[in-house]
């Protein structure tokens, strides 16, 4: 619900400071009239009633000569040739109530213009003299500035001034200063600069004597600009400080105020910002935090756009939450289907009669489109194959999974293989609207001839490693595989010898880009099988260089294959083993290897006793107990392949105790394999097709 | 495998032609008893042993275990450079007296 912007904060606070200028204001305001009154009223009363004391020599010539001081004064100013006229009582009250509201009345100034002379207040003037020298007897007041450029005093009556109503009578003859004076209402006197003391008088009263004579009756007072400004500096200083006090105390009031109404509630709005974040880190559940704020301005405006944006909020994170975990499924999704498809690929490490098989993937994205494979078709024809999907994702993993099917199977159905790649090309052209394509390399090796067929679809060449020489092999390039149907594929033949290795890969090894966008390329791939020996050895080197040589993300799908024909093999096969068999095993694998090392061979016999033994002791089995051992060799090195159906164990995985160890603990089989792990140049553990196998290099 | 025990002057003197493997392991635990041996130095004679396996070793032990209870002592003689390298990489050299 949206709170009407009723009462504004502005509006607030010019409301707050208003009243403290009022008050402030208000404050001296009535300080100023509250004293202003009483000296006012002093002043009026004084002047009006006291008569008397004259100062000096003529108080001598007052007491000789009159009887009172008002004859006196009387015949003082008829010296002086002033004349006057006579004012009715109420004219004389009048004009005395003009008067003092002139001087002491709300104006407050009888001034001098500010240019030419000084501005005087008059009342300030007054009431200051009077309390300092208990004026309270002065009878006269009488304007009077000294000009001390023209060295001449100037008086004036201040009758007449500020009337209502101008007296009647005669007018007094004066001079032309005076008269422009009382005519006009101006209370302005033009004065020289350099006044030091100024007077003022004050005409109230005539009086006729009984012999004739005309008096005025006055008051005056003189006061010296000094003091006046003394007394008004102290005036100032009391104002003031009473303005300070009173608008420290307002901005007291008012900050308690302003905080009950502007800071409260923008508090609360910080607080329930606060409180939600809070929410948000320490990842609880978030709820919209309320609070009350009602104050009908802009912070409660900003208090339900807080509401609407923590709302909304809510809503994004769950949308987050949401999408993340959609996401996380989607991922942990593909992570399955990527499980999935590796898992159909055969392992990495194979073994059969003369033949060592290894191979190398790394999907660039989650799930590729590379894939090798290998199989035996019979006893003695081991089929291998290289293939790359168009593509990378989920639907080139699919892609790929119908190509390595539909291969296999016609494979093993006999066909030849440019029948097999005519086939399965018909196959992957069928319902493929998206025109996915694969290219592949499909051999098939004679393990007793050593005769390679060899068909290609668009794929790369293959390496020969033969004698020492590395060549890339000149094979016929045919065409990709789900393109164009009933595209005729030729195979071709090669004759291979013990020792030789082929080695297949995809164009991810090629096609690696490095910082300077230059491809890995066909020589460097020939370098890096050339620094190594053993198969494994060789995609290992492959894999370091491209991995040095590339620069940034993974782009393509890493895939090699190798298949290695050793020297010489041996294949022994023990049905439910006894330990006798042992000696049958290490006695035709010293036949085999009569012409090595007897050191080697004495080494490789008591790794064969060892695993055998363990094998006849120790391995579990469901069905009928067998040991398979494959033994083969070439110029780098010896190996023995041991395979049994036990349930699966790992002798890798036991803990590599001392001998003393073994010994004292009777660890099943320990001393056996820590012998091995000791003699053995690698020992490596698989399990495959229900079978444990442990391949041991010497 | 051939075992041929012989006594000399207060020493029980065991030749071994062949391997000293799981069976044979058994078959020299069968025919040299503690009750044989008991109380005897013993010197096993490896002139003609072609090859021992861990439980091979798991005898030899066993035979010293029993020696070191009675205060007396193993010996093995003329290993062949086959033994001699099963004894350096499971550190039975170490435990074993060869010469």
């Amino acid at each position: 619900m949206k709170n009407k912007v009723r009462f504004p904060i502005l509006l607030k606070i010019l409301l707050l400071s208003g009243i403290l200028t009022l008050f402030v204001t208000a404050t001296s305001l009535s300080v100023s009239i509250a004293i202003s009154y009483n000296r006012q009223k002093g002043i009026y009363y004084n002047s009006c009633s006291s008569a008397t004391t004259i100062v000096g020599d003529d108080f001598e010539e007052l007491i000789a000569n009159y009887t009172n001081y008002y004859d006196y004064l009387f015949a003082k100013y008829e010296e002086t040739g002033y004349k006057y006229y006579e004012l009715t009582s109420e004219q004389q009250d009048a004009y005395l109530e003009d008067v003092n509201d002139y001087l002491y009345g709300r104006e407050g100034t009888l001034g001098f213009d500010l240019e030419k002379g000084v501005r005087v207040n008059i009342y300030e003037s007054l009431s200051n003299y009077i309390s300092e020298y208990e004026y309270s007897s002065i009878s006269q007041v009488n304007i009077s500035v000294f000009d001390f450029q023209k060295q001449q005093s100037l008086s004036w009556f201040v009758q007449g001034l500020g009337c209502k109503e101008k007296p009647s009578g005669k007018p007094v003859e004066v001079d032309q200063k005076q008269t422009d004076f009382f005519s006009s209402d101006k209370s302005e006197i033009q004065v020289g600069d350099g006044i030091q003391e100024y007077t003022i008088m004050l005409r109230l009263r005539e009086y006729t004597s009984s012999a004739g004579n005309k008096y005025v009756y006055y008051i005056w007072n003189t006061i010296s600009l000094e003091k006046f400004n003394q007394s008004t500096t102290r005036g100032f200083i009391t104002e003031l400080s009473i303005c300070l006090g009173a608008s420290i105390l307002l901005m007291i009031i008012y900050g308690v105020l302003a905080r009950f109404f502007l800071v409260r509630n923008l508090k609360k709005v910080g607080n329930s910002a606060q409180v939600f974040v809070g929410k948000i880190k320490n990842n609880e559940p978030l709820e919209v935090v309320e609070t009350k704020v009602t104050s009908h301005d802009e912070v409660a405006e900003v208090y339900n756009d807080m509401i609407i944006m923590q709302k909304q909020m809510i809503e994004y994170v769950d949308n987050i939450k949401d999408a993340a975990s959609k996401e996380e499924k989607f991922n942990a999704e593909l992570q399955v289907a990527s499980k999935i498809q590796l898992d159909s690929l055969p392992i990495n490490t194979y073994f059969y009669k003369s033949i060592e098989l290894r191979t190398f993937i790394r999907p660039s994205k989650i799930v590729g489109g590379d894939f090798y494979d290998y199989f035996l078709i019979d006893e003695n024809n081991l089929a291998f194959i290289i293939a790359d999907v168009s593509g990378k994702g989920v639907p080139a993993s699919l892609f790929m999974m119908k190509a390595k099917e539909s291969i296999k199977s016609t494979v093993l159905s006999g066909l030849s293989l440019t029948d097999v790649f005519k086939f399965v090309n018909n196959q992957l052209c069928y319902n493929n609207k998206e025109n996915y394509f694969v290219t592949a390399f499909l051999g098939v090796l004679n393990l007793k001839s050593l005769e390679l067929k060899t068909i290609n679809a668009g794929h790369e060449a293959p390496y020969l490693i033969s004698k020492g020489k590395i060549e890339r092999l000149n094979v016929k390039s045919n065409f990709v595989l789900g393109m164009v149907e009933n595209f005729e594929y030729e195979e071709e033949k090669m004759k291979l010898h013990k020792g030789d290795s082929i080695y297949l890969h995809t164009d991810g090894v090629n096609e690696a880009i490095n910082e300077k966008e230059e491809e890995f390329g066909y020589e460097k791939i020939k370098d890096a099988l050339a620094t190594k020996v053993s198969p494994k050895d060789r995609l290992e080197a492959v894999r370091e260089s491209v991995d040095s040589f590339s620069y940034g993300e993974q782009f393509d799908d890493l895939t090699m294959l190798i298949v290695d024909i050793k020297e010489n093999s041996l294949h022994l096969h023990y049905d439910d083993p006894k330990y006798e068999d042992i000696e049958d095993a290490t006695d035709k694998m010293s036949e085999m290897l009569k012409s090595k090392d007897i050191e080697v061979v004495s080494k490789l016999g008591i790794i064969l006793d060892e695993m055998m033994n363990n094998i006849i002791s120790y391995a579990k089995v469901k069905s009928e107990k067998f040991i398979d051992i494959t033994i083969s060799y070439d110029k780098e090195a010896i190996n023995l392949v041991i395979k049994d159906n036990g349930l699966p164990f790992n002798p890798l995985s036991v803990e590599e105790k001392t001998v003393q160890e073994n010994l004292e603990n009777n660890v099943e089989g320990g001393l056996g394999i820590t012998i091995v792990r000791n003699i053995a140049k690698e020992v490596e553990y698989n399990f495959v097709d229900k079978c444990n196998y442990l391949i041991v290099k010497i | 495998m051939e075992i041929n025990c012989t006594n000399e002057s207060g020493k029980l003197i065991i030749a071994l032609e062949g391997r000293l493997d799981t069976v044979t392991s058994q078959d020299l635990m069968n025919k040299v008893p503690l009750e044989n041996r008991k109380g005897l130095d013993i010197v096993f004679d490896f002139t003609n042993l072609q090859y021992i396996s861990s439980a091979g070793l798991r005898v030899l032990i066993t035979f010293k275990k029993d020696a070191d209870a009675t205060g007396n002592s193993l010996l093995i003689k003329n290993p062949n450079e086959v033994i001699k390298e099963i004894f350096k990489v499971t550190g039975f050299d170490k435990i074993l007296k060869v010469e």
